[in-house]
């Protein structure tokens, strides 16, 4: 907590990364769960929810490791 | 006549008895709604973004039982309050050197909202964004330096922005699914129509009106959420789709079934709805039944053939389409829209100015309370009026032993959160409940929020908690006397609008042939929300202000304009040589309603 995270500059104002890496990881398990469904997977799946929240969350992580290195 | 009088009292003590019973589903919303107050209050204390009472109130008016749906209103507020925010920076940034044109800003944005929330489907929603860009835009005038009224904005999005938010994952994670409230509303159709089976001398039974004057709008919409978001498919969703109409047909039936049937092929049918409801809710198949047996029983050929198409799931039929445009038809010929939008208006400017005037920025509460307390459309002001008061004093009473009590022992914002959590599921019990009560849940928790939740902690300011009360009691008194003085909408006025509505509804479906009339479950069934509408208005006529109330005679005759609706919107669906449907006209004032007394019993012919 006490180290400064790294910022985006948007607007003039400086948005912490974590926001945005939080936005990737909700829209690319949406976009994951639309080819799921085209797949036919989504129906046979146990615990959507906490599936598709973990894989949300590992994007997230995932993009804040290959995009801002932390 | 004068029994009605004498006994409305004590029906209406007996109804709220009725209204405040559990049903299925009720205890868990409740906690729910109270557990996303006590987590967003809590992240607002810890952040210090300001007005968490506010946002726990968005959270108490919008939660609804579907999960999916609340997962929706949720992200599209924010979505909604994110835009807002761009307009607001705007806006303010040109009138932030003129009071006047602050005020006028105030007036317009209001009046454009409230406009959408009355013409358009977006209601509700569209109220509480009225409400955010008044709200800040009046706060503005303590304000002296821009960039402080741009970081007030950004704080007015987090007010809104945590609760949503909260609301959002919570009902991601523990909320109750579109697919199992379908499930549980088709097994207690099934439940009622078996107890109104055995007993069909209660006719006035408020638990089955209810199920049938709500027609199928919101399992429609369940149905809509839950193929939207790919919740449900194949099997599982037929099941829901078919199983959903079909019982909303038996409903039908059973309410056409005359009292005096024989006694026991009705015993025999009811364990059938029973033992199916059972099934239901158990996910099982459903047991075999087939209508063969009771077709030469005509009282009961339309209930059997139903419970038929239920336990084989036969595919639906296609029958008139109902049309429920999200922009309502007479969005700019209708003058009621303008007039709701110009009296809300009014009164929060009102309550504005008198605060501004008298210089006491405590009871700010008046002009929120304008916004919240005329989201009501109908003419039942006064009844809501009554509702909120009682509401606020209740509430305002539990705020005041909290703070007297309960607060000065409370060391951290963790007993805050379980205080908040205790009274807002309290309050959330009543504002789950019918209508009729829902509006004096929300006003309690409004109360006990805004008298308890002043600073970022617990806090025991009486001072600052009396001056919540009174102003919420003034936005109270403003908005009755401008609702009951300017252009007011009477119980008539609805009454009169709905027959309409429910005449020109019927006469479209007497012009089709029989077999497509009686696979037009969904529009009979918008048929008969609007007759329950009716029998609402009727109760709520008593509620109104002496000059525009209406007599006894017409309230009377409101209630036979609804039999005859009800009567001729059965015969139209059970029968195939129905009577003739009268000629729409909702202007006139009601006459002799509509003879339809020699409509023989439906099924007698099939």
């Amino acid at each position: 907590m006490s180290e400064r995270g790294p910022v985006i500059p948007f607007f003039g104002a400086y948005f912490p990364s974590w926001i945005a890496c939080s936005l990737i990881g909700i829209f690319g398990s949406v976009i994951i769960r639309l080819i799921f469904i085209k797949a036919g997977i989504d129906a046979v799946m146990p615990l959507r929810v906490v599936v598709y929240l973990f894989l949300a969350i590992a994007i997230g992580l995932a993009s804040s490791i290959l995009l801002f290195g932390r | 006549m004068a029994t009605i009088a004498e006994s409305a009292l004590r029906r209406k003590s007996h109804r709220l008895f009725d209204d405040l019973r559990p049903f299925p589903g009720r205890l868990r919303l409740s906690l729910s709604i109270g557990a996303i107050c006590a987590i967003s209050t809590v992240i607002s204390m810890m952040y210090h973004f300001p007005e968490a009472a506010i946002g726990c109130y968005l959270v108490i008016f919008l939660m609804r039982a579907n999960a999916a749906e609340n997962v929706v209103t949720g992200i599209g507020i924010i979505v909604a309050v994110s835009l807002v925010v761009v307009l607001l920076i705007g806006i303010i940034n040109l009138t932030i050197d003129h009071p006047p044109a602050q005020i006028a800003a105030i007036v317009l944005a209001s009046f454009v909202f409230l406009y959408l929330d009355s013409a358009t489907k977006a209601g509700e929603q569209a109220g509480i964004v009225a409400l955010v860009i008044a709200f800040v835009l009046t706060l503005l005038g303590n304000i002296p330096l821009g960039e402080i009224a741009t970081r007030a904005v950004l704080y007015a999005w987090a007010m809104v922005f945590v609760p949503m938010a909260v609301m959002a994952v919570y009902n991601l994670l523990f909320g109750i699914s579109p697919q199992k409230l379908l499930r549980q509303t088709v097994a207690e159709r099934l439940e009622l129509a078996a107890s109104r089976l055995e007993r069909p001398e209660s006719a006035d039974d408020l638990a089955f009106m209810d199920a049938l004057g709500e027609g199928m709008a919101e399992s429609d919409k369940r149905l809509l959420l839950t193929k939207l978001l790919n919740l449900v498919y194949g099997r599982a969703y037929d099941f829901l789709e078919r199983g959903q109409a079909h019982s909303y047909r038996l409903l039908l039936a059973v309410s056409a079934m005359p009292a005096d049937a024989e006694g026991n092929s009705r015993e025999e049918l009811a364990d059938i709805c029973r033992e199916m409801a059972e099934a239901v809710l158990q996910k099982k198949d459903l047991p075999d039944f087939s209508a063969d047996r009771f077709e030469a029983i005509p009282v009961f050929a339309n209930i059997a053939r139903a419970l038929d198409d239920l336990s084989h799931m036969a595919p639906l039929e296609k029958g008139a389409p109902v049309d429920d445009p999200a922009v309502s038809p007479d969005i700019f010929s209708n003058p009621v829209h303008l007039q709701f939008a110009l009296k809300t208006t009014l009164a929060a400017v009102t309550c504005f100015f008198i605060y501004t005037a008298i210089d006491w920025q405590g009871i700010h509460t008046a002009m929120i309370t304008c916004y919240v307390a005329a989201l009501g459309t109908t003419g039942d002001t006064v009844h809501k009026l009554v509702l909120r008061i009682t509401g606020c004093l209740i509430g305002a009473f539990f705020g005041l032993v909290a703070i007297l009590f309960v607060i000065p022992q409370l060391e951290s914002v963790g007993g805050l959160a379980f205080l908040v959590f205790a009274i807002v599921s309290l309050a959330a019990w009543v504002s789950t409940g019918n209508e009729r009560i829902s509006y004096g849940g929300v006003q309690i928790a409004l109360a006990f929020l805004l008298t308890v939740l002043q600073g970022f902690g617990p806090s025991t300011d009486l001072s600052a908690a009396g001056d919540r009360i009174i102003g919420i009691l003034l936005g109270n008194a403003v908005v009755y006397v401008i609702f009951t003085n300017i252009w007011p909408v009477s119980v008539g006025d609805e009454v009169r609008r709905r027959v309409g509505l429910a005449t020109a509804k019927l006469k479209a479906l007497a012009g089709l042939d029989f077999a497509t009339r009686r696979a037009s479950t969904a529009l009979v069934a918008s048929v008969q929300s609007d007759i329950g509408v009716i029998r609402n208005a009727v109760e709520m006529a008593s509620y109104e202000p002496r000059h525009m109330r209406p007599s006894l005679e017409a309230r009377g005759d409101y209630a036979a304009r609804a039999r005859a609706l009800n009567d001729l919107s059965l015969a139209l669906y059970f029968r195939p040589d129905p009577p003739p449907v009268p000629e729409p006209d909702p202007i006139t004032s009601p006459a002799e309603p509509a003879d339809f007394s020699n409509i023989a019993q439906p099924g007698e012919t099939t």
